[in-house]
């Protein structure tokens, strides 16, 4: 039963990816469309690819030990990307750069011990900087009240989707390791699996919605 | 089955999930909050913003257009007199063959005179360059020189010059009030004082001329000088008794950007 509950999800995040990375098409040209979101449609592109590898993995197709190591070089691409996007969103601070480039440079270490190790600690420290410069954006934007209506800027959207779906991310990956260790089902470790899965849906519906104001703005 | 430490992580899992997850979902909240108490401010801030300078606008456009009054009637009552005469007086002497114009000079010098006042007293670089006290001491030696009656001006407290705009329209209502004397008080002495304090600054014009019973005295001169201290942010008074004169105070209000004297 977990285990059908997560492929359900998967299989939804997968067509979520889709839709965004249409919206994201669609919308590349619009005069209206902010300039950080103008590459935005290799986020969800490489989702996709990554839906497509998830496949090949349950077909047996591709060993477990490759699909790892694409997911988890995925995670360090999502975090670079999502980072960069928060820092064109927060006015290109110097600072702000010079950290997200150090913590891709640990992202990488660890990236590799989760690879040998099947654990999953590259996504939750990724995830939570992804929180972190998040709560900085949202004290930027109680700092300097300027957007008149929050619930249609983009940013804004982007980066409730970004924090919502690191915060069900983290505690997962943080003890998935040792949730397994302690020899738990497989049918609930995928119930739990599912949290984090949904996390990726909640983000992709947040990214259609910030796509959609844009379609606002433009009535 | 579930073994009890197993059951400890995965509720420990799932426990920390929802206290970050509700967290994350207050500061969005917040922030949202926050942010549409500002907005609203800020188009509250706006609208006041706008609704002054339409006020602003208005009294401008009022005392330009009391200005034009001003400017015609002295040049009807005086400057065209004295020049009329002036005129009169060269035709006279061509048509008499006596040419004395020491009198006529003088006519035509005092003619200028009153161009020269008339030109003062409007304008407003007086009153920005040297302060509101110096504007009142040259239209009172203005009035003093038609002997129409006495002035006394005084000035208390330490001088704090405001911004051009405010001192202007407190000076316009000063002129207004004299105006207000010389047409209807039938006054024989009149005292003006120039009041300053930490916290405002008030204008006080006293005369000793007919005044009125209660409930008429509210012409267009008092409203226009009520409606510019209300503009300024400040109060209007006015007391008076039917032969017993009339006492008027204009208090406004002190910015925080002052420069004090």
């Amino acid at each position: 039963m977990g285990k059908f509950i997560y492929y359900i999800i998967q299989n939804c995040v997968f067509i979520s990816y889709g839709i965004s990375f249409g919206a994201a098409w669609i919308f590349r040209n619009h005069p209206l469309l902010p300039n950080y979101l103008k590459d935005f449609f290799l986020y969800p592109l490489i989702g996709c690819l990554v839906g497509l590898i998830f496949e090949l993995k349950s077909f047996s197709i591709i060993s477990i030990r490759l699909y790892f190591a694409i997911i988890h070089c995925s995670v360090l691409f999502y975090f670079l990307f999502l980072s960069l996007l928060l820092h064109k969103l927060l006015g290109r601070k110097r600072i702000f750069i010079g950290l997200i480039f150090l913590v891709s440079l640990i992202l990488s270490t660890i990236i590799t011990i989760d690879i040998l190790y099947f654990s999953s600690y590259s996504s939750a420290v990724a995830n939570s900087f992804l929180l972190i410069f998040c709560i900085y954006y949202f004290f930027y934007l109680f700092k300097n009240p300027t957007i008149p209506v929050l619930f249609r800027h983009p940013g804004f959207i982007i980066c409730c989707g970004i924090l919502i779906g690191s915060s069900l991310i983290i505690p997962f990956a943080f003890l998935n390791k040792y949730l397994i260790s302690l020899h738990v089902s497989k049918d609930s470790l995928y119930l739990i699996g599912s949290l984090a899965v949904i996390s990726h849906l909640i983000m992709n519906l947040f990214f259609i919605k910030a796509f959609l104001c844009i379609r606002h703005l433009r009535k | 089955m579930y073994t009890s430490s197993a059951q400890i992580v995965t509720l420990s899992i799932i426990i920390c999930t929802l206290i970050i997850l509700s967290l994350c979902l207050f500061i969005i909240w917040f922030v949202y909050k926050y942010q549409n108490k500002q907005s609203d401010y800020f188009v509250e801030i706006g609208l006041l913003k706008a609704s002054h300078e339409n006020s602003i606008l208005k009294v401008q456009v009022e005392i330009q257009e009391q200005t034009f009054q001003n400017i015609a009637r002295e040049i009807h009552d005086n400057v065209g007199q004295r020049l009329s005469l002036a005129k009169l007086q060269i035709v006279n002497m061509q048509e008499n063959n006596v040419f004395n114009v020491d009198e006529t000079v003088s006519i035509i010098s005092n003619a200028m005179d009153d161009l020269r006042n008339l030109s003062r007293s409007l304008s407003s670089d007086i009153i920005l360059g040297n302060g509101i006290g110096e504007a009142i001491k040259f239209e009172v030696k203005q009035l003093l020189k038609t002997h129409i009656f006495n002035i006394n001006f005084d000035v208390t407290g330490e001088t704090i010059f405001l911004d051009g705009k405010r001192e202007l329209i407190l000076f316009r209502i000063v002129q207004e009030g004299l105006h207000n004397i010389v047409k209807h008080a039938n006054a024989k002495n009149v005292t003006i004082i120039l009041k300053y304090t930490n916290e405002t600054v008030s204008v006080i014009i006293q005369d000793d001329g007919m005044g009125f019973r209660k409930g008429f005295y509210k012409g267009q001169g008092l409203n226009n000088i009520e409606a510019r201290a209300t503009l300024l942010g400040g109060s209007f008074e006015i007391s008076s008794a039917e032969f017993s004169g009339t006492s008027l105070k204009v208090s406004i209000p002190i910015n925080d950007n002052i420069t004090t004297l």
